[in-house]
């Protein structure tokens, strides 16, 4: 064969299998559909590194970490506390809790859940050589024990009714015991659970692919067979897989995407707020901003309307609490002073203010940025100085929350659905988002209501409580919530089972197709 | 030649050595560490779990000391463990270059394929029709943003017509080699087309230029066909400079492969490094750099050895 007839043939070779190739890419999404549920989901999951409950670090892991894992209790819609691996919960004395376990409930390996199980869970938390990173949250428990094959006893050196609140998050999601033994650290990257799902794959950096538990306890679900969630690094690739429609649902669409969305024959927008709020928060142990007058004239001088219009495109909402409007602990009466340009220079001459500029660290997303940008103007108009500076994470935690740099911050709080786990971490003395670290500002009013919340017994008397506390920290300005975000999800028109529950996550084994 | 690659291959250490070093106080010098960026994602930490899982990372201890243990582990082959993930580095790298080196080499071969063709019927035709659009063209493809240009493939080619997968990768073992394919081609296309316009160029002027040589007169002189003259006389002096751009190019070649893989979500190095450094996660980043770097430097001189294939003149000794 000359040379001139080998190069002819590979060149045809090579576009025959480009071909091929292409034909492959366009029927792919097709094959398998007959009879298997298969659910594509996009997603903004940066930096996922892990999906050991006990040992990830990032809440973006949790839409996953629910599927697999499942929790021993859990927040219903509406934010009530309702079973889950554990079938009931109860307080023998004020410091004394005992979990009752489902029965019959296996982890993915078929190795039993149990009483055993639970205990190997919660030593494994609390074991300082593990450094999990809930360890925290059981500071003050004394012992944990199983009482016997399907109950757990957990002792607490002080009352602490609101301890409950902690077995829906990671620290109640129950990992295998045979399977950490087996695995050791490869744990985080072939995790197994009990949950409604069996993690089948997992590329880091590309996708993750969960596949039906066929043994899981919970009758009727999980709804689809399989849930392939695409981990897209920004939301811009996310949104142009949507928009070739090679996917079933997105959670965040951006704000520009949305008429998109909304014009869409194959996909609905959802509209309705989560816990994930834009906060202002200061330090309030700094002068000038340690002057509550000075901080009244910043939030009469801030338009929060026109920040939802003019950076969220109105697709957020606004409440005069850290938690959403609607959500069950915020009070139904409770208002925010409205924006009021004349009645900030009036508080502005009643306080300590003396021309000095304010600096800001802010996130460095987008839109966090052009919000900051509206809040100097805001601020400007009615003779406040402000500089803003757009710092990473890790940055702003060494410089504003450790050191105490900077007046105030404006960025993110992702939220938590139960509101002692909140307050107490934005503003109660200690709490990770108080700052100075380690105490933070301490006032003791916040302490008293703090309380108060977390050992009444009644929903109604925690209501009151916080009602109470979010009406002193409006009075006090201990910090702005500006706009909540909004759910602004893209959900195929064929997709049953999605309910945006005000903790912003999709709850996988809902998901279902008509 | 045998001395001669031992000589670069002992010379490559130093290098790697100050790469790897600048690398590590770099990430060191970003304010933050791989605790505080838990701590920012979980929004807050326990302080004393914060404190003993730096100690557990190691990061009490001063920074050469850091340094130091690294490179003792790496003496001995070991790359070291994640911070966050707590796998072995080595592990996660081999999981994630064989998606870059697929990318990369593909994107490579796909911009000598028509790159070398289509130069040589510039050159061999300056200043026709055909050169003078082929010019306006490569001016766009070199200005072009790669992340620009894939959004525009991914609009055109996935969006609209439906014919490509604009995201998700198949391994070829798992999934096919058409699967596979289907999902690399707008990623070899965005990041072989800088490339192409670079070889384009080259190969156009270097032709134009030895098409005058006198050699080639001789060569025409003695009757050999038009085509023995091109193919066996001037495109092998064309392609020294090819071959040169081309390694040289690796580097080039692997940060436009952070852009690619971002933007078609392919679980390459490139993103892996992105993750790394934005999570302070400093045994991925370093591992990371220390491949980067072998790579790159591997690739030179590659290019060395193919001079020496392509010209019968350069001698290594």
């Amino acid at each position: 064969m000359t040379r001139r007839r080998m190069g002819r043939r590979l060149v045809h070779g090579l576009l025959a299998a480009l071909a091929a190739a292409a034909l492959s890419g366009s029927t792919e999404a097709d094959a398998g559909a007959a009879t298997e549920v298969h659910i594509r989901i996009a997603a903004v999951e940066p930096n996922i590194q892990n999906y050991d409950p006990h040992k990830g670090f990032s809440g973006l892991e949790h839409r996953v970490l629910y599927a697999v894992f499942d929790q021993l209790v859990r927040f219903d819609a509406r934010g009530t506390m309702v079973p889950g691996l554990a079938e009931r919960w109860e307080w023998t004395d004020p410091r004394t809790l005992v979990l009752t376990l489902r029965r019959g409930v296996r982890f993915h390996d078929g190795t039993p859940f149990d009483a055993d199980a639970v205990v190997f869970n919660f030593r494994r938390i609390m074991d300082p050589r593990q450094n999990s990173i809930v360890r925290g949250e059981w500071r003050d428990v004394e012992a944990v024990e199983a009482v016997d094959e399907f109950r757990v006893k957990i002792v607490l050196r002080q009352p602490q009714p609101a301890f409950i609140v902690v077995l829906s998050d990671r620290s109640g999601m129950m990992v295998s015991p045979a399977a950490v033994a087996r695995l050791g650290d490869e744990f985080g990257r072939r995790p197994v659970g009990a949950g409604p799902f069996i993690l089948r794959q997992w590329i880091p950096g590309s996708h993750v692919t969960l596949v039906r538990n066929p043994a899981y306890w919970e009758t009727g679900y999980p709804k689809a067979d399989r849930i392939t969630i695409y981990q897209f690094r920004a939301e811009e690739p996310a949104v142009r897989a949507l928009k070739t429609g090679a996917v079933d649902f997105m959670q965040g669409v951006p704000a520009k995407d949305v008429p998109w969305v909304r014009a869409s024959r194959d996909f609905t927008f959802v509209d309705a707020p989560t816990i994930s709020v834009l906060v202002m928060s200061f330090n309030l142990t700094k002068t000038p901003v340690d002057d509550v007058n000075l901080r009244r004239a910043i939030r009469a001088a801030i338009d929060r309307r026109a920040i939802l219009r003019v950076v969220y495109g109105n697709i957020g909402h606004l409440s005069p609490s850290i938690l959403p409007r609607g959500f069950w602990s915020v009070s139904p009466t409770l208002v925010s002073p409205p924006y009021d340009p004349a009645r900030a220079r009036q508080y502005l001459s009643q306080s300590k203010y003396a021309g000095e500029t304010l600096s800001l660290v802010v996130s460095p997303d987008d839109y966090i940025v052009r919000a900051s940008q509206l809040v100097q103007q805001f601020l400007g108009d009615v003779g406040i100085k402000a500089e803003i500076t757009p710092l990473p994470g890790p940055e702003q935690l060494a410089r504003f929350f450790t050191r105490g740099e900077f007046h105030g911050r404006i960025g993110a709080w992702s939220g938590r659905p139960d509101p002692h786990v909140n307050y107490f971490a934005i503003i109660g003395c200690g709490g990770s988002f108080n700052v100075p670290r380690p105490r933070g500002y301490c006032d003791p009013r916040v302490g008293e209501y703090l309380e108060q919340g977390a050992s009444a017994a009644e929903r109604s008397q925690r209501q009151q409580a916080y009602a109470g506390l979010d009406r002193h920290i409006i009075d006090q300005v201990l910090y702005i919530p500006l706009v909540h975000d909004s759910w602004a999800a893209a959900v195929r028109k064929t997709l049953t089972g999605f309910q945006p529950y005000v903790f912003g996550k999709p709850i996988y084994k809902e998901l279902g197709r008509q | 030649m045998t001395t001669y690659l031992g000589r670069r291959l002992v010379a490559t250490l130093p290098v790697l050595l100050l790469v790897t070093l600048t690398t590590f106080l770099l990430v060191s010098l970003l304010p933050g560490d791989v605790v505080s960026a838990i701590q920012a994602a979980t929004e807050g930490i326990d302080v004393e779990v914060a404190e003993s899982l730096r100690v557990q990372f190691g990061l009490d201890r001063p920074l050469l000391v850091r340094y130091l243990q690294w490179l003792t582990r790496l003496a001995a082959g070991d790359l070291g463990r994640s911070l966050l993930g707590h796998q072995p580095v080595l592990g996660v790298i081999v999981d994630r270059f064989p998606v870059t080196l697929l990318l990369t080499a593909g994107a490579v071969v796909l911009s000598l394929a028509i790159g070398i063709p289509v130069g040589l019927a510039a050159g061999l035709r300056p200043n026709s029709a055909f050169d003078r659009v082929l010019s306006a063209l490569a001016a766009v493809g070199v200005a072009a943003p790669g992340f620009w240009l894939g959004i525009l493939l991914v609009f055109l080619f996935a969006q609209r017509l439906h014919w490509l997968p604009s995201f998700g990768y198949r391994g070829p073992v798992e999934f096919g080699l058409g699967a596979m394919a289907a999902h690399m081609i707008l990623p070899w296309i965005t990041l072989a087309t800088p490339r192409t316009v670079e070889v384009v160029r080259q190969v156009r002027s270097g032709m134009a230029e030895v098409m005058a040589q006198e050699y080639v007169r001789t060569a025409r002189a003695k009757g050999l066909p038009e085509r023995a003259v091109v193919s066996r006389h001037a495109l092998r002096n064309v392609l020294i400079p090819v071959v040169t751009v081309t390694g040289l190019s690796a580097g080039h070649l692997l940060s436009g492969a952070v852009i690619v893989e971002t933007v078609f979500l392919l679980p390459g190095m490139g993103t892996l490094a992105v993750e790394g450094v934005l999570t302070r996660d400093f045994p991925i980043v370093q591992g990371i750099v220390l491949v980067g770097a072998s790579a790159t430097i591997l690739a030179n001189l590659l290019a060395d050895v193919a001079y020496g294939i392509l010209d019968p003149r350069i001698r290594y000794d």
